[in-house]
């Protein structure tokens, strides 16, 4: 594994592949927007665990409503994630020519400085720590426990 | 019903994991962490080179686990929330049974 890896380059040259993502993700977003829930995380969902990225298409959603500390509470990353998006959005619709350049541009970025791949890893880092966490918090019986699948198994009931 | 979630849940969960597998092995650590982070990603890779390595089954199994989730979520909601109105007309009913407070 090298440090400098440039993946994220290395995704920006499938230019099928960006705009399938491009789509998908825009479309689940404004899908969230209309109170729809499209994408099932398969982590969250057989587990009730949240996974590294859990809460970031909501957190996204909250930025471009301008709501900035609802953002955060969701996921803090999201803003990063929003800009990717953006990077993402300007190479796929440039010419050929452009694209070409700015990706080339991007790839030594990456090699120079390993940036793509730290902000990557500290992401990782932060959502397996709010997992672990979360389990341990409903393992001790905290505020914010979780329940195992979904919460179709939650009967509701009237306390007295 | 829940049972039919959870094999939902679980097959969903199988089918990313050995897209994961797949994805770390083709395109190394970067997307693979990135696969872990979004699941969107491996779903759509996975479709997008199912032929070429050998993913069809294992992407329609995925897909179909996730197609066939929703008219489950929403029956399973459908009944929650049956079983939620019976208990506030019981609730209602056991107020109404109750003398009237004297003052």
């Amino acid at each position: 594994m090298s440090f400098r890896e440039p993946w994220m380059a290395a995704m920006l040259r499938d230019r099928w592949l960006c705009l399938v993502l491009l789509f998908a993700s825009g479309l689940i977003a404004a899908a969230q927007v209309a109170g729809i829930s499209l994408w099932r995380c398969p982590f969250h969902w057989s587990t009730g665990l949240p996974c590294p990225g859990c809460g970031m298409t909501r957190g996204i959603v909250s930025l471009i409503g301008g709501r900035w500390h609802e953002a955060w509470a969701h996921h803090p990353f999201a803003i990063v994630f929003l800009a990717g998006w953006l990077v993402f959005f300007g190479v796929t619709i440039l010419p050929s020519r452009q694209r070409s350049a700015v990706i080339e541009r991007i790839a030594a970025m990456e090699k120079a400085t390993g940036i793509t791949m730290l902000v990557l890893i500290l992401f990782a880092v932060y959502g397996l720590t709010r997992t672990v966490l979360t389990c341990f918090d409903a393992g001790t019986g905290g505020e914010n426990k979780t329940s195992p699948a979904s919460t179709i198994n939650q009967t509701p009931t009237l306390k007295p | 019903m829940t049972a039919l979630m959870y094999l939902l849940a679980l097959g969903s969960l199988v089918c990313w994991i050995l897209v994961l597998i797949r994805l770390f092995k083709a395109k190394g650590v970067g997307h693979g962490i990135l696969g872990i982070i979004c699941g969107l990603y491996p779903f759509i890779w996975g479709w997008i080179k199912a032929k070429e390595l050998g993913l069809t089954k294992i992407m329609i199994a995925w897909t179909a686990c996730w197609v066939l989730s929703v008219p489950v979520s929403m029956s399973a909601t459908a009944k929650m929330a049956g079983d939620m109105q019976k208990i506030m007309e019981e609730a209602q009913k056991q107020q109404q049974a109750l003398p009237a407070p004297q003052q």
